[in-house]
């Protein structure tokens, strides 16, 4: 049984048949490439390793790798300038954003699914419900009477301001 | 689009966004709602609620809920209330009743999720209700007297048989002189109680049966007396002769010379924290009394408005804790004003200070400061609110060598300018809060704050 070790590398293909060359180290930030190595019994002698993602096109595919790349690296993964490159790596259009979170989910990376989140978070902070309805392409499904409910609930459930003094 | 975000991660997300994004995402759909309210777990809500729901049926829809608020409108029976919320919420851990005292003359139904519980109740009241929460750790209660005598009447408890109660912290505020039915609490009490704060308290509910009281007392780590003037003296005599392992001592607003001086004789060798607020009964007597009981030990001296103490009793227990001590409190105390060098001394004396809070001397005088932190090159935090004296020169020194700092205070100080903050927001190395006026922090040190990880305020 192979393990995912340093001297292995894998070979990641889209679904648009591009092919990534990974070192085993960088592979093992996504935990899904981390349990396919491991049940891989018919490791072949040289050490590689490949892997389909399949519903991932070669474009996006290409960002994940850079990621992956840029976290695996020690040398760089340091406080301060790991936050700059991120904040600058996430800065994608919503629909390159969404098939991000897509790939970060389909290969299981943490950190790549976490700054993700971080991104729809900031996207959605400051924005009105029907803002955030258009931004995700969202149905209004309450009727007015409920929403005047949720309303009324929020105002105590989470404390209003005046609350907040009363406490 | 809303299909990509599959329900794990949009709750992921819904934690990531600050507060006043809540009503915003729960407004959007029928599933960002149920997805909010299926991880909150924190929340406050008007009892009885408006209609048309009751509250189990507004509780259940909040299943990971540990944390509830209720307001109370009208008077309640506490087990009534706590039956209603076992319904729907049996993984409650803490439950806070606010606004309106409760009557509980018999125990309800088990909660044994809650694990923390403050609430206020009708005076003289009873603790049977304790019975029914196997597992509360944490109890706050507020006494109120009845406005009216058309409460209902107290079952007297104080036949019941002695039960062995998990609490390990209480908090009791407004004990009345004459209550006589806290002796069953105090006898649960004895094995487990770790933390006793009393506030505005006449009496110790026990008047029949001053033992109850003094077992409790036994296990006690922590005691705080609030304002609790006529019964100070007796509590803390008590305490010197009981508490075999209190570690820390707070009195506020109570308590006389004669009875502090007699405690600090007889008080065990476990003390490592004294926090006093005593304008007229701290003494120099009691600072040198204590610096031979506590010798080598005290790790805490907090002091609020001591206005009789000087600085030779200042002196006497920096000669004999100055080792160990790591924190010292000296707020609105006109000593460090009066005597010119004392503060150096004490930096000097100190060796080992963390913690520093000079706050509310309007009249300390720069050199004053400047000269002590010379000395304190172990300073983690330092507090200087309300010191108007004080000018950019302060803040500079504490810069230049309190290169350890992690928080600073410098609220109300309106000699200091925008630039010093600035200063030391920006080169202080292992800075991570400041508390300052708003108008004190300029946009672009603001931003480089957050880029540092500094919070202000």
């Amino acid at each position: 049984m192979a393990s995912p070790s340093h001297t292995r590398t894998v070979t990641l293909k889209s679904c648009d048949d591009v092919e990534f060359v990974l070192d085993g180290s960088v592979a093992t930030l996504s935990q899904t490439l981390v349990s396919a190595m491991a049940e891989d019994s018919s490791s072949s002698d040289d050490g590689t390793f490949t892997w389909c993602v399949s519903n991932i096109t070669g474009e996006v595919l290409a960002k994940v790798v850079e990621f992956c790349n840029k976290h695996a690296d020690i040398s760089s993964s340091r406080g301060e300038d790991l936050k700059e490159w991120d904040k600058a790596f996430i800065s994608v259009e919503l629909d390159l954003l969404y098939d991000l979170i897509l790939a970060a989910d389909n290969l299981n990376i943490e950190s790549l699914l976490d700054l993700t989140a971080q991104r729809v978070a900031d996207e959605i902070k400051g924005k009105m419900p029907h803002e955030i309805r258009m931004l995700f392409n969202i149905e209004k499904d309450f009727t007015d009477e409920e929403e005047r409910e949720i309303r009324r609930e929020h105002a105590w459930a989470y404390g209003g301001e005046s609350l907040k003094s009363f406490l | 689009m809303d299909e990509v975000l599959c329900d794990e991660l949009l709750q992921t997300i819904f934690l990531l966004l600050p507060p006043s994004s809540i009503p915003s995402i729960s407004l959007v759909s029928r599933r960002w709602l149920n997805l909010h309210r299926s991880i909150t777990s924190s929340v406050i809500l008007p009892h009885p609620p408006p209609p048309p729901h009751p509250l189990p049926h507004l509780l259940s829809r909040y299943p990971s809920l540990t944390s509830l608020t209720l307001l109370l409108s009208s008077p309640h029976s506490l087990p009534t209330l706590l039956s209603l919320i076992i319904l729907s919420s049996p993984n409650l851990l803490h439950l806070r009743l606010l606004s309106s005292p409760l009557s509980s003359p018999i125990p309800s139904p088990l909660l044994p999720s809650l694990t923390s519980l403050s609430l206020s109740l009708f005076s003289p009241p009873s603790f049977l209700f304790l019975l029914s929460l196997p597992n509360l750790k944490v109890l706050s209660v507020d006494l109120v007297v009845p406005s009216s005598s058309s409460q209902p009447t107290i079952v007297p408890v104080s036949d019941s048989p002695t039960a062995d109660l998990p609490l390990e912290s209480l908090t009791l505020s407004g004990i009345l002189p004459g209550h006589s039915n806290l002796s069953w609490l105090w006898r649960g009490c004895r094995h487990n109680l770790r933390r006793l704060r009393l506030k505005s308290c006449e009496g110790t509910g026990d008047e029949d049966d001053d033992e109850s009281f003094a077992d409790c007392l036994q296990r006690l780590r922590d005691l705080e007396l609030r304002s609790c003037r006529s019964i100070a003296d007796r509590v803390l005599l008590l305490a010197a002769d009981r508490c075999r392992s209190l570690s820390s001592l707070l009195v506020y607003d109570g308590g006389s010379r004669d009875g502090l001086r007699r405690f600090i004789a007889r008080c065990g060798p476990s003390l490592r924290v004294l926090d006093l607020r005593l304008p007229l009964d701290l003494d120099n007597g009691h600072l040198s009394a204590a610096a031979e009981r506590f010798r080598g030990r005290l790790v805490s001296l907090r002091l609020q408005s001591c206005c009789l103490v000087t600085g030779e009793g200042l002196k006497a227990l920096a000669e004999a804790v100055g080792a160990v001590l790591e924190e010292l409190v000296l707020v609105n105390c006109d000593v460090v004003e009066r005597e010119p060098g004392l503060l150096t001394s004490l930096g000097q004396s100190f060796q080992r200070l963390k913690r520093l809070d000079l706050s509310y001397n309007e009249f300390l005088l720069d050199k004053e400061v400047m000269s002590m932190v010379v000395s304190c090159k172990g300073l983690v935090e330092i507090r200087l609110r309300g010191c108007g004296g004080l000018t950019d020169a302060s803040v500079v020194s504490v810069l230049k060598h309190c290169l350890l700092l992690e928080k600073g205070d410098f609220m109300q100080c309106c000699r200091i300018s925008s630039e010093a903050v600035g200063l030391l927001i920006e080169n202080s190395p292992r800075l991570g809060r400041v508390f300052v006026e708003e108008g004190k922090v300029l946009d672009t040190v603001r931003m480089r704050a957050l880029r540092r990880g500094v919070q202000i305020n």
